[in-house]
């Protein structure tokens, strides 16, 4: 019998440049399954009554990646996937601009929903990467007071 | 033996460095070392309380025995996403 679980195929990256959907729409389709989910977080422009100009993001590289590629696996333990890639961005990230994706292929769509959905959290939780506001009023603040868990 | 103490976001702001070695007696844990670095600098004693330890990539509890060569990170709460 076929398990897709032992194929899996993961693609973790952080990169200063501006993410391509197209690359990652195209690792996620070559896995030729029947859905692919893709969640992309943006920088948002107003906050309460904050405006912000632009985030910035900062990463602890080398243990960034290997704690994304462990989310992969501990989802693909978790959900029949196909392919799983996720990619962060550091540094300048403009209103609007992709700082995340986080992109799943599955056989059915249940599980590309549902794994991407817990990818983001969890990246949000373990992966050791910190975002700074520039607010339009000039100021500027590190984000995260304390941990989620 | 000798460390390296990486520090990231915020914390690298506040003391204008993002790694430096440390020079510690063998047997060192983290929690010591953390301890050390918190009497000298008060950007890093006033986050002490929330400050997370990694060891070679790793998440580490705050007793972890230090080696030589070890690359240590002192991680403020983070905030990707």
């Amino acid at each position: 019998m076929l398990d897709s679980r032992q194929s899996m195929e993961i693609k973790v990256d952080i990169q200063a440049a501006p993410l391509s959907l197209d690359e990652l729409w195209a690792f996620l389709a070559a896995a030729e399954g029947g859905g692919i989910a893709i969640f992309g977080g943006t920088t948002r422009r107003i906050t309460g009554e904050r405006v912000t100009e632009q985030l910035s993001y900062e990463a602890h590289e080398s243990m960034a990646r290997r704690e994304m590629e462990k989310l992969a696996v501990k989802a693909g333990e978790q959900w029949d996937v196909l392919r799983i890639g996720l990619i962060h961005r550091t540094g300048i990230v403009p209103v609007s601009e992709a700082s995340v994706l986080i992109g799943v292929a599955s056989a059915h769509r249940g599980p590309a929903f549902e794994a991407a959905r817990f990818l983001i959290d969890e990246l949000k939780v373990s992966v050791p990467v910190w975002k700074k506001e520039h607010f339009a009023d000039g100021t500027t603040e590190w984000q995260g007071d304390d941990w989620v868990r | 033996m000798t460390v390296t103490v990486n520090v990231f976001a915020r914390l690298r702001e506040q003391l204008g460095t993002s790694a430096w070695t440390e020079s510690v007696p063998e047997g060192t844990t983290s929690r010591q070392l953390v301890k050390v670095l918190s009497e000298r600098e008060a950007a890093i004693s006033e986050l002490e309380n929330v400050l997370r330890v990694a060891v070679n990539d790793e998440w580490v509890q705050k007793d972890r025995i230090l080696e030589d060569g070890d690359e240590v990170a002192l991680l403020t709460p983070v905030s990707g996403g």
